[in-house]
């Protein structure tokens, strides 16, 4: 696994917790959601 | 001069639905001078269809997820930069409306993050659970998407969630001469024949007429495939009539050779659209997963041919490997339909009958494209009765384009066997317990509201009627498992009622109220085409008496 795909691996279980104590999330986060969206339809 | 609104579409999935976008974008471009439209797309799909973008779009924006990780040792931050300002410059257009046509994960995300005004299509809310606003979106996401019984044409679906209303028919002249030009490719095997089939075909074709041309189109990806079918020995005497560019035109090169022919054969695949945007006559076959009621190509001039097997349409994850819905499309059928064709003969039972046995074209399944007011229709070409799953396409065609089009196509009443009619039967049972359960919904709702009008609600009530409305959803569901044919109303209902608009419970009930009334009135619609396809002798108990 690349340095990318572990930092963004990390960054979704913060983003998960986020969700889990349900506080909103923002455009950053779902830039975040995009990019790795992204990245899984590639493959 | 009045400011013009605009519009932005986002579609990031693969050719032929950026071909679909495009004639269904035309279309609203030509009934709306006030719109400017600018799309979003793949790179790597959308580049060489250009030449036709342009017609539609005054904006193309393409992009490619290797432009957000611009280097092999990028990390996390930069990678989020990069998708930063590639939201900032688009969001910097100000958007009146976007309208994601995709319906997959990452368009969902790029419409929440560009959205400043008005969206359509799927979008995720703030605690990125996903959302559909508008009906048409929501028909996509209950009844396309997992579904192989959607009566409507993908472009006919783009069409409405655009509010495109007509269907412009371009006028194509047909060559004089005659030269078909064949792609025989799909994006999958299990949608395309193998090799020696298109071998056997194009020697019959060619065969039939000393006259006949061929060329043999693709992408560079089916060079080999070509090769395959050309080189076999049967067709070495004919090589000087087959012209293989296969791998060598460009989309804009192969679109200009389809102009010139006089026929196209082929899948359903890009080059079946492409011959469709033309409108000109064409001959596809539809195999494996592929749902001609909804990808045939949008064209007035296609004559569809599919096997008449149980399992077509397929699901790509159910595991196939003797595709016995390639045996059932068999090669004299097609080459029936292709010399009747060429011979200017009417495509009909009769005169197919004399040129294959009965037993050959009582496996294919031959319709021919009309349009009519609700866009593109496919009806039988061959007088075969109509099975329960075809019954059921034709009530739902009709009943959904008076749902969300406010228009009434023409539905014939189907001739259906003794089987047929008792499937029909016992669904008619189901549209009865349907309507029961919606018209409690609707009670429910109505209830909820009474009391929450009182000057002293009563939280307990107003839950137990909640509670109530969540049997409502469970009722559905058993029913719909009981009578499978019902599962496009009680999935397109459940997935609106999902997405019910409003802040707080009075909206959100008033919303649902209206959904439970809106499917209680297609359920009554569904029993009433029922009771008249199975005729008089059906007990007038299982008819839903008007309220």
């Amino acid at each position: 696994m690349s340095n990318l795909q572990l930092e963004i691996t990390e960054a979704l279980k913060t983003l998960q917790s986020k969700i889990d104590t349900k506080n909103d999330l923002s455009s950053l986060d779902m830039e975040l959601l995009l990019l790795t969206a992204l990245i899984e339809e590639e493959s | 001069m009045d400011k013009k609104i605009k519009i932005c579409v986002i579609q990031l999935t693969r050719i032929g639905d950026i071909l679909q976008t495009y004639v269904a974008a035309k279309q609203l471009r030509s009934e709306n001078s006030n719109i400017e439209l600018t799309l979003i797309t793949r790179r790597k799909f959308s580049t060489q269809l250009r030449f036709l973008l342009k017609e539609a779009f005054e904006h193309i924006i393409e992009f490619e997820t290797k432009d957000f990780l611009d280097k092999s040792n990028i990390n996390l931050r930069e990678a989020l930069v990069n998708t930063h300002n590639f939201i900032h410059d688009i969001k910097k257009n100000d958007y009146d409306l976007i309208v994601n046509l995709s319906f997959n994960k990452s368009s969902s995300y790029l419409t929440t993050l560009i959205a400043n005004k008005l969206k359509m299509g799927l979008y995720r809310n703030e605690k990125a659970q996903l959302g559909i606003n508008d009906k048409w979106s929501q028909f996509v996401y209950s009844n396309v998407m997992e579904s192989s019984n959607c009566p409507i044409n993908i472009i006919d679906i783009f069409k409405g969630i655009l509010g495109a209303k007509e269907t412009f028919a371009t006028d194509f002249k047909t060559p004089k001469n005659k030269v078909i030009t064949i792609h025989p490719f799909a994006s999958h095997k299990r949608k395309m024949w193998d090799s020696s089939k298109w071998t056997n075909l194009i020697e019959k074709i060619l065969q039939s007429d000393k006259e006949i041309e061929i060329n043999l189109v693709g992408a560079p990806n089916e060079t080999s495939k070509a090769k395959e079918i050309i080189d076999a020995p049967t067709l070495k005497i004919f090589n000087k009539r087959i012209l293989n560019v296969v791998g060598k035109n460009s989309v804009e090169d192969t679109f200009n050779m389809l102009s010139e022919s006089h026929l196209f054969i082929g899948h359903d695949s890009m080059v079946s659209h492409l011959a469709g945007i033309l409108r000109m006559p064409s001959v596809v076959l539809s195999l494996g997963t592929v749902k001609p009621h909804e990808t045939t190509p949008y064209n007035d001039r296609v004559i569809n041919l599919s096997p008449k097997i149980k399992c077509f349409p397929c699901q790509l994850e159910t595991s196939c490997e003797l595709m016995p819905c390639h045996k059932s499309l068999n090669i004299s059928t097609v080459m029936s339909v292709v010399s009747l064709y060429l011979n200017d003969k009417e495509i009909s039972t009769k005169n197919l009958l004399q040129l294959s046995s009965p037993l050959e074209l009582d496996s294919v399944r031959i319709t021919k494209a009309s349009f009519d007011v609700g866009g593109l229709a496919l009806s039988e070409v061959t007088d075969n009765l109509t099975n329960t799953t075809d019954s059921f396409k034709s009530f739902y065609r009709l009943i959904w384009n008076y749902y969300f089009r406010d228009i009434e196509v023409n539905c014939d009443i189907p001739k259906v066997s003794a089987d047929t009619e008792k499937m029909l039967v016992h669904h008619l049972e189901g549209t009865k317990h349907l309507f029961e359960i919606y018209s409690h919904g609707f009670q429910f709702c109505n209830q909820i509201l009474d009391e929450s009008e009182k000057d002293s609600p009563s939280v307990p009530i107003i839950h137990e009627r909640v509670e109530k409305l969540n049997e409502i959803d469970s009722l559905v569901s058993t029913t719909k498992n009981a009578f499978p044919q019902l599962a496009p109303l009680a999935d397109f209902f459940f997935v609106h009622k999902a997405n019910a608009i409003g802040d707080n419970i009075i909206e959100i009930t008033n919303s649902n109220l209206l959904a439970f009334h809106e499917a209680t009135n297609l359920t009554a619609i569904i029993n009433d085409l029922l009771t008249k396809t199975v005729g008089p002798q059906v007990n007038q108990n299982e008819r839903i008496k008007e309220a």
